[in-house]
């Protein structure tokens, strides 16, 4: 499903935020994705959605080489995944309904009949069903995450890629929603977390891959946030 | 891009332009005041011009025929002149009626005449233009003919008026060329500021999968409808204020000539209901596609 081949990338500058970084996720797997500020998650995730192409080995997401794609293939590739940010990055001046209806009418889903159905059903699944015509700015950070997850989801995506999902929650509120990413994770989306919650790592005891100094340190199969 | 999807733009744009007030008022504002002052230069200059060609048709050139000269010549050289493109009218005055008028302007010293034997006043040809420019030209080619004694046009004045008048005009095209580059500039700029608040939103859409087009067509309409009401605010303001200030400008210059051309108020209002309409969309496309690329 992901697939890392010899990954580096160095930034203009001449930062190296990845240094030959392998590595396998298979399909339905739940995999966390650890390591201090700076070690180099967020290029990880950025190399994954093609916000940037590695310098140097292979990346591939649901068999595509993802440093090969042209430009005009981009938006269908991203339509394959789904995205969950730490800032949300919810749509301002749509309403809840809107921003979650966004990826299907990207897809040119544009009647209200067709999208409705699909939207609700995938707001009931993340606990929201009752905010459809509220904005973004009249929620609570909790529920603008969740509107962010019915939002990556509402396309059926085959993976779900969150970083820092809970970064900006209370612990409460955080356990939410990483029970709903569970949730989702169980009826078969591939699910990769990176995170600085300790907490949470070390209770679910999940795949933890550990990268530091763009290295990837640790990969164990039932790990905890710091080597045992 | 389907239609269906254009529509869908086109919605999303409107309520955008609903939900985002400030921004819009801002924008619709900007575009107003722009256009506002880049039509009321066009409108002053335009009636200066109307003026300018009034002044410059009141200069005639005058060409003394020889009294020898062969009538049929002289009937050539009026034909001719009068399919002269400069030409705007020829009017011959035969030496009787020369006569008559000078007797008509001596009044109580008409007897003077009585002193002088004959008719000693030439026939002539007098030739209005209808540009000012065109009279020494005109001059110099009527002194060549043979049939000519004469020709007279008041040099120094229509000197000085040709250099007044295309002095004006040089000017007035200037501020409004000058003005237009800085409407462009300004409204531009404008939509620029509005969607820098708005790279983030370009940022979203574009992980979610949005394709460049599916951003960028929003923005263009958006720009577009907020262009076209600013131009439409305009209109009005010009529309009602375009009556009062003309009579009020000919009440202050009554001695000149201010024929105002009925058919320039339609087309400034449509040139700039379409001007405004085109700053705004294209200056949303020029914007969104910094955005885009980066």
């Amino acid at each position: 499903m992901i697939v890392l081949q010899g990954v580096s990338k160095v930034y203009p500058g001449g930062i190296k935020a990845l240094d030959d970084v392998s590595i396998e996720i298979p399909e339905r797997e739940f995999a966390f994705l650890v390591g201090p500020s700076g070690a180099g998650k967020s290029t990880f995730i950025k190399l994954l959605i093609r916000d940037e192409i590695a310098s140097s080995g292979r990346v591939f997401v649901n068999n595509q080489d993802v440093g090969r794609l042209k430009h005009k293939h981009i938006p269908l590739f991203r339509r394959k995944i789904g995205v969950v940010f730490q800032d949300f990055k919810l749509l301002p001046y749509k309403t809840v309904r809107e921003n979650v209806a966004f990826p299907l009418q990207v897809h040119g889903i544009l009647d209200w009949k067709v999208l409705q159905p699909r939207v609700d059903s995938v707001l009931e699944l993340v606990g929201l069903p009752d905010c459809l015509d509220r904005f973004p700015d009249q929620l609570s950070g909790g529920e603008q995450q969740r509107v962010a997850i019915a939002r990556a989801l509402v396309h059926g995506p085959l993976i779900l890629i969150a970083d820092e999902p809970t970064g900006n929650l209370d612990p409460n509120t955080a356990w939410e929603v990483v029970q709903l990413l569970i949730k989702i994770n169980a009826y078969g989306t591939t699910m990769l977390m990176a995170t600085h919650n300790r907490e949470v790592v070390d209770m679910l005891r999940r795949r933890v891959i550990h990268i530091d100094h763009g290295r990837l340190v640790r990969d164990e199969k039932e790990g905890a946030y710091h080597a045992a | 891009m389907r239609p269906r999807m254009l529509l869908f733009a086109l919605q999303s744009a409107l309520a955008h332009c609903r939900r985002n007030k400030l921004m819009s008022t801002f924008s619709v504002t900007t575009t107003t005041v722009m256009l506002l002052m880049l039509g009321c230069f066009i409108v002053v200059i335009t009636s200066l011009n109307v003026t300018l060609r009034a002044l410059e048709s009141k200069i005639d050139v005058v060409a003394y025929v020889k009294d020898q000269a062969d009538p049929a010549q002289v009937q050539n050289l009026r034909d001719s002149l009068s399919q002269n493109a400069d030409v705007e009218s020829v009017r011959y005055v035969d030496k009787d009626t020369a006569l008559a008028r000078m007797r008509q302007t001596l009044g109580d010293k008409a007897q003077l005449l009585s002193q002088i034997k004959g008719n000693p006043l030439p026939a002539s040809l007098e030739i209005q233009l209808r540009f000012a420019s065109s009279a020494p030209a005109l001059a110099d080619q009527l002194r060549q003919e043979a049939a000519i004694e004469e020709v007279d046009y008041k040099q120094d004045v229509v000197g000085r008026l040709l250099a007044i008048t295309s002095f004006l005009r040089l000017t007035g095209l200037i501020i409004v060329a000058g003005l237009g580059a800085i409407t462009l500039f300004i409204i531009i700029n404008t939509t620029r500021i509005a969607l820098f608040s708005r790279r983030q939103e370009i940022e979203i859409m574009k992980l979610v999968g949005a394709t460049d087009w599916f951003v960028r067509w929003p923005f263009i309409f958006e720009g577009t409808f907020l262009g076209l009401l600013g131009a439409v605010a305009t209109v009005i303001l010009i529309a009602a204020g375009y009556q009062p200030m003309l009579t009020h400008l000919s009440g202050l210059l009554t001695f000149l000539p201010l024929a105002f051309d009925p058919q320039f108020l339609p087309k400034l209002l449509l040139s700039l209901l379409a001007g405004g309409a085109l700053i705004g969309g294209a200056g949303s496309y020029i914007s969104v596609r910094r955005f885009l690329d980066t």
